[in-house]
């Protein structure tokens, strides 16, 4: 029994400590933004809910899977204590004590009815299914790892480019900004009463879904990867346009049948901004967690630059996309030069 | 091909490395010894443009360490301490990645590619993610990453470290095969076996100063023997509690 108390404090430690991850949030320009939205209008809920059903997926990952399985397999556990291990950690996953909330709060205010606690019971186990196969099904058969449908040409930026594209699938950010740029376009294909200015918003949407990671462009490769990049014969610049182009080419595909001029020009402003946090204030990132910003002083300078081009080209001139490209141009090839710089 | 100066580097008050003269021959195989933490990592970093020095210089190649430049990075290979991975791309496409950024054409790339998987039995893993990897596997890929290029200065920074034998064997008779072409090699290691069977020009630093520095042809004693003298005897503890019945 006292082992098994031992290995649930431990158990209880890792999950709190993963837990406190998720505090990259708070920094997050999205969530920022959607904070603000909802303290002026709490009824709407749908960016909120988005958000939440995002986060619902790493949130959903097995408890027990913080001890590696190799350790825990050695530990002199009888069959008994590991189901009692296994039974015990499934209280320790968020899902279920926001189950249990859930539960209870529809209980109260539905006068007892459990449905609403059933019905995300179900969301969280179909959520918590499907991380499980995408975690482990490509440790299985690497063949379906889905990181193979981006190949790496052989060509210095190319190349790169593909391996930054690929990072850019591991943070909750760019599913964030796919979600919305999919009921983008749903509304456009399949709404009665569409209004052709809200093409407009949901692209700015998916840019600032986007945006906050412009803000760690280096964090993705970690500190092996940063000492990869300081061997390397490349220049400042060559790096940093590796970094830039997925961000690019997601903000023109994910708003191509919304307004991809006007999410150009931001996501330009958001890279040109993002920059200086990427090299000057480099930080870390978690995968499968939603990026964290510079601070923010950051977030607010980039979201209205980014707010304020993409404005400009959608309502006055798209001319203007040239001046948000001569900005990027020149923080690239300046940040580009500081990161040279401070290499070492 | 290998210079240095009075190289030191300082953290506030602790000096890591400290004025740490060089002078290496090209072709050499330099092993550079030391226990845990007495600045070998980071004399390897300034000497590859990792880290900048606090004082002194180094070339390497006849260029400058410090600030590092493109043309050092293309002097050197480099197995870092911490390999400088990516998780995101698999064995052979970090071979590629690194043919493609030092322009070597694609079919000599795939050549070298194909020569480096065998002789470093990586083949079987060749499509495995690094995140994925063993230690083994990841460290064989830096490896190969830093033979790739074909550079005149090899650094390795305990390159036999969590091998295999057989691969263990296989990079020592390649660096013993490449040295006489001129290629120079400056490692570190641990393990001093094979540092006395492949090394031409021994160092051993302690504390951040260098302690030792002679050709191996001048060694008057057995190496172990000279590393205990010199940077740090065995210690002794009490183990009685091992081996007795479990508590």
């Amino acid at each position: 029994m006292a082992r098994l108390a031992s290995i649930l404090a431990t158990l209880a430690k890792l999950s709190w400590r993963d837990l406190r991850r998720f505090n990259s949030l708070g920094t997050n320009n999205f969530f920022l933004f959607v904070m603000l939205i909802f303290s002026m209008q709490p009824a709407n809920a749908f960016l909120p809910l988005v958000l939440g059903l995002i986060l619902l997926f790493p949130l959903s990952a097995d408890p027990l899977g913080k001890i590696p399985a190799d350790r825990l397999g050695h530990w002199p556990l009888g069959r008994g204590e590991r189901l009692a291990l296994r039974a015990a950690s499934l209280l320790m996953s968020p899902i279920a004590w926001i189950t249990l909330g859930v539960t209870a709060w529809g209980a109260r205010s539905q006068a007892a009815s459990l449905d609403l606690g059933w019905r995300f019971l179900a969301l969280g186990s179909g959520i918590a299914l499907v991380t499980y196969l995408f975690t482990t099904v490509p440790a299985r058969l690497p063949q379906l790892n889905l990181m193979r449908l981006v190949p790496v040409p052989h060509h210095a930026l190319a190349a790169l480019a593909a391996k930054n594209t690929r990072e850019l699938f591991s943070v909750l950010d760019t599913y964030l900004a796919l979600l919305l740029a999919l009921a983008g376009v749903a509304y456009r294909f399949f709404s009665t009463k569409v209004e052709s200015e809200a093409f407009f918003g949901i692209s700015l949407l998916v840019v600032l879904a986007l945006s906050t990671i412009a803000q760690s462009l280096l964090a993705l490769d970690g500190p092996s990867g940063f000492v990869r990049y300081q061997l390397l014969p490349l220049r400042g610049w060559q790096v940093l346009l590796a970094k830039d182009l997925p961000m690019l080419a997601f903000a023109v595909l994910f708003t191509a049948a919304l307004a991809p001029l006007a999410a150009l020009a931001a996501m330009l402003a958001a890279l040109a901004v993002g920059h200086h946090a990427s090299v000057v204030k480099p930080r870390q990132q978690q995968r499968w967690r939603f990026a964290s910003g510079a601070g923010f002083e950051t977030s607010i300078i980039q979201v209205v630059l980014m707010l304020s081009a993409g404005t400009v080209i959608h309502r006055v001139d798209a001319r203007f996309t040239l001046v948000a490209l001569a900005a990027w141009a020149g923080s690239l090839f300046f940040y580009g030069y500081v990161l040279e710089r401070d290499r070492s | 091909m290998i210079e240095a100066r009075k190289l030191t580097k300082t953290y506030g008050d602790h000096i890591a490395v400290d004025a740490l003269d060089l002078n290496i021959s090209r072709g050499s195989i330099c092993a550079f010894l030391g226990p845990n933490g007495a600045g070998k990592s980071t004399a390897v970093k300034m000497l590859t443009g990792l880290l900048t020095p606090t004082s002194g210089s180094a070339t390497v190649a006849g260029i400058d360490c410090s600030p590092a430049t493109p043309a050092l990075s293309r002097a050197v290979g480099v197995l870092p301490e911490s390999l400088g991975l990516f998780d995101s791309l698999t064995v052979e496409e970090h071979l590629t990645l690194t043919g493609s950024v030092y322009g070597i054409a694609k079919k000599e790339t795939e050549r070298r590619t194909a020569e480096l998987l065998s002789a470093l039995a990586l083949e079987h893993g060749r499509a495995t993610f690094l995140d994925e990897c063993s230690y083994g596997m990841r460290k064989k890929t830096a490896l190969a990453m830093a033979l790739l290029p074909n550079p005149p200065v090899l650094f390795l920074d305990e390159p036999f470290e969590g091998l295999d034998p057989v691969v263990s064997r296989t990079i020592r008779d390649l660096l013993v095969e490449i040295a006489p072409r001129g290629v120079t090699v400056f490692l570190t290691s641990h393990i001093l076996s094979i540092v006395e069977e492949i090394a031409t020009h021994i160092m051993m630093i302690r504390a951040g100063k260098l302690v030792f520095d002679s050709k191996r042809d001048g060694l008057t004693k057995p190496l172990e023997s000279i590393y205990f003298d010199l940077v740090e005897a065995p210690r002794a503890g009490d183990w009685s509690w091992l081996g007795s019945p479990q508590s």
